[in-house]
């Protein structure tokens, strides 16, 4: 597929989306709209073959306004730039602060915004807006440009951080008793058991799972993400947690042999090893 | 020697421990923003969302990158509705509302007692604010009303870390004082103890309302035994010392509208709850009833109760979720801002504050300083 057959085949269509978009506000002429277009389907269809009905179906359910917006601002045009800037600076900076902080939001959003504006770019020939295809809002491709600098910076930050010069003593142990020579065979096996559950799990329960406990979003965000109701986000994540709790009991049981006296060891062990007090986190949160 | 119900508390934990230590893909795998901007937007076809969950579900690193889209500005397309069960049970009520309000019009405006007025909403300026964006745009303490954007919807600058607003804002921890405890007497004392939580107008019409009209029966049925129901009901024959399993659930009904504007004049409220959304707000009257207001609190629809025991204290992490708690242990849980369930409880003494970060995770905390915190919705504690 080819740019020169997208624009042939689609021109109908693509000159219905012009006025959709209503481009010409922003200077665009329809050229320039349907290169758009046509670069944003073979991007989207690069790797497999795909119908005219499909290029079709999916030109269709673009963002118009948004890419237009997009291309006018990547050519310099005035009009678009106006509001542009109008619409959308407050809302990268907001953005930003969410994202990293105060400072570093600031700092975050100012860089996306003066590579967007083509001050920092050696290279004038492609503008970063170019990179929009309008398959989601302008908006929030924008949040997605700077999530991914800010997590790519932290994440290249820890690689740096240098090794602690000495390891912190480990805690006294509080037990009486003397120590159970089969604990930690215990913890790795509860460990184990549970990292094989969670990997049988859908695609889609693990990453609600990872949104919840790894992320930390609240249930209206997981809903937000995954397209569900806060209320079947709560329902669905007490399903897995339950069916992991079964399936671990099983692995242990059956794998590893375990009796139940043992199991509920393994799960006494464990909840010693990994502490987690949530009245002394909501403490943390009060002033 | 572990309790059963710790070992739902330790997969929990195990989780979060897991989880976050799970390995990101190869960075060569991972989409451009314009994927997961759709992704978040909702806008791939069924095939690549598929293809993307498969990879978001193993990859930290765009799980990060997700994460801070969703929490960094406004939602994008709306949200789903409830699940579809809640919506068609409905009918028959509202048909019953229609009747009554076509019954009304037949036979003309109720007398009302002397000297009651139609109130002024609870609090004006939650009836003038528009419902906040989603995400970074909560900056308000979730107890108050978040101020009206003067401009269109623009994620506000973001409270302090460790801050209540900051914790509040995720939802962290949403509590209201509680109502100091009533004297056992006359119900004009009863009123005299909500009093801090009434608009002085309001006491006026309470009281005049009580002079006008006696105390009404206790309505509805006493709570079903004890049985495995709502959400989270462990199996039958896990049932651990003390139980984990909710002991009641109490179906929530849709009152006409003429009772509903009429509720909102002259219920004596003992205990009011505000989500993070203003327009939702939840009340225990002195009658024990648990009432929701969908309008910012002009108006009042009665979802639970009487529950028969004293509530005095509430959390409310989100429009959905609410948990009230009160004399001899009780425990009281919406995880959908609809149907309520009574919870089992660790404690028989009387709860006096409850923090709640989410329909799942809540501390509750006894008169004598004892704190008991659940990650899976008041099914087991510790």
């Amino acid at each position: 597929m080819d740019r020169p057959s997208i624009l042939n085949d689609h021109a109908a269509l693509i000159t219905r989306l012009f006025r959709a978009a209503r481009a010409e506000r922003w200077s665009l002429d329809p050229a320039e709209f349907a290169d758009a277009l046509a670069r944003s389907a073979t991007t989207r269809f690069r790797d497999e073959r795909a119908t005219a009905r499909d290029v079709a179906s999916y030109i269709e359910s673009l963002h118009v306004e948004d890419l237009a917006l997009a291309c006018a601002c990547a050519r310099g045009r005035e009009p678009a730039w106006e509001h542009f800037v109008s619409e959308y600076r407050a809302k990268l900076r907001a953005a930003g602060r969410a994202i990293a902080g105060e400072q570093e939001g600031a700092e975050l959003a100012d860089s996306l915004y003066a590579d967007l504006y083509g001050v920092t770019s050696g290279d004038q020939s492609r503008s970063l807006f170019d990179y929009f295809h309008g398959r989601s809002t302008l908006a929030t491709w924008l949040r997605a440009v700077m999530a991914q600098r800010h997590v790519d910076a932290k994440r290249a930050s820890r690689r740096l951080e240098p090794l602690p010069e000495h390891l912190p003593e480990s805690a006294p142990s509080a037990a009486a008793d003397p120590p159970d020579p089969d604990r930690e065979r215990y913890v790795r096996l509860l460990e184990t058991a549970l990292s094989a559950a969670v990997a049988a799990l859908e695609p889609r329960e693990r990453l609600r799972l990872s949104c919840y406990y790894a992320q930390e979003l609240t249930l209206a965000a997981v809903g937000r993400l995954m397209g569900e109701h806060e209320a079947t986000v709560s329902r669905r994540l007490d399903r897995t947690r339950r069916a992991l709790r079964a399936a671990v009991e099983r692995r242990l049981r059956d794998e590893a042999r375990l009796t139940d006296p043992q199991i509920r060891l393994c799960y006494e062990y464990a909840l010693e090893e990994w502490p987690f007090d949530l009245t002394a986190k909501l403490s943390k949160s009060e002033p | 020697m572990t309790r059963h119900h710790d070992r739902d508390q330790v997969i929990g934990q195990a989780l979060g421990v897991a989880l976050k230590q799970g390995t990101g893909a190869p960075a060569g795998d991972c989409p451009d923003p314009e994927v997961l901007a759709a992704y978040c937007d909702r806008s791939l076809d069924a095939r690549e969302r598929r293809r993307w969950d498969a990879h978001f579900a193993s990859c930290a690193r765009c799980q990060h990158q997700l994460a801070l889209i969703v929490t960094s500005g406004p939602a994008g397309p709306p949200e789903p509705a409830a699940p579809r069960w809640s919506a068609w049970k409905w009918l028959v009520p509202a048909a019953a509302a229609g009747t009554a309000f076509a019954a009304w019009l037949t036979v003309g405006p109720v007398e009302r007692p002397a000297g009651v007025t139609t109130p002024p909403p609870a609090e004006s300026v939650a009836t003038k604010t528009a419902a906040p964006d989603l995400g970074a745009d909560r900056s308000s303490e979730a107890a108050r009303p978040a101020p009206a954007p003067a401009v269109p919807p623009v994620a506000a600058a973001r409270p302090a870390p460790g801050t209540r607003a900051d914790a509040a804002m995720r939802g962290q921890v949403v509590a209201v004082e509680p109502a100091p405890a009533p004297a056992p007497e006359a119900d004009r004392k009863v009123a005299d103890a909500a009093a801090p939580l009434l608009a002085d107008e309001k006491r006026a019409q309470l009281a005049a309302a009580e002079q006008a009209e006696p105390p009404a029966p206790a309505q509805g049925a006493t709570p079903p035994p004890a049985t495995a129901s709502g959400l989270g009901g462990s199996a039958p024959g896990r049932q651990p010392a003390k139980a984990a399993a909710p002991v009641a659930l109490l179906e929530a009904t849709q009152p006409a509208a003429a009772e509903r504007e009429a509720r909102g004049r002259l219920a004596a409220v003992r205990l009011e709850v505000r989500s993070p959304d203003p327009t939702i707000v939840w009340r225990v009257t002195t009658r024990g009833e648990i009432e929701r207001s969908r309008d910012g609190g002009q108006t009042w629809e009665r979802q639970a109760g009487p529950v028969g025991v004293e509530l005095t204290a509430g959390a409310a992490p989100s429009p959905t979720a609410c948990w009230l708690v009160g004399a001899r242990g009780v425990v009281w849980r919406t995880a959908d801002g609809e149907r309520w369930e009574r919870l089992a409880s660790p404690a028989d003494a009387p709860l006096v504050r409850v923090e709640a970060r989410d329909a799942l995770q809540a501390t509750i905390v006894t008169r004598d300083g004892r704190r008991f915190s659940t990650t899976d919705g008041g099914r087991t504690w510790k």
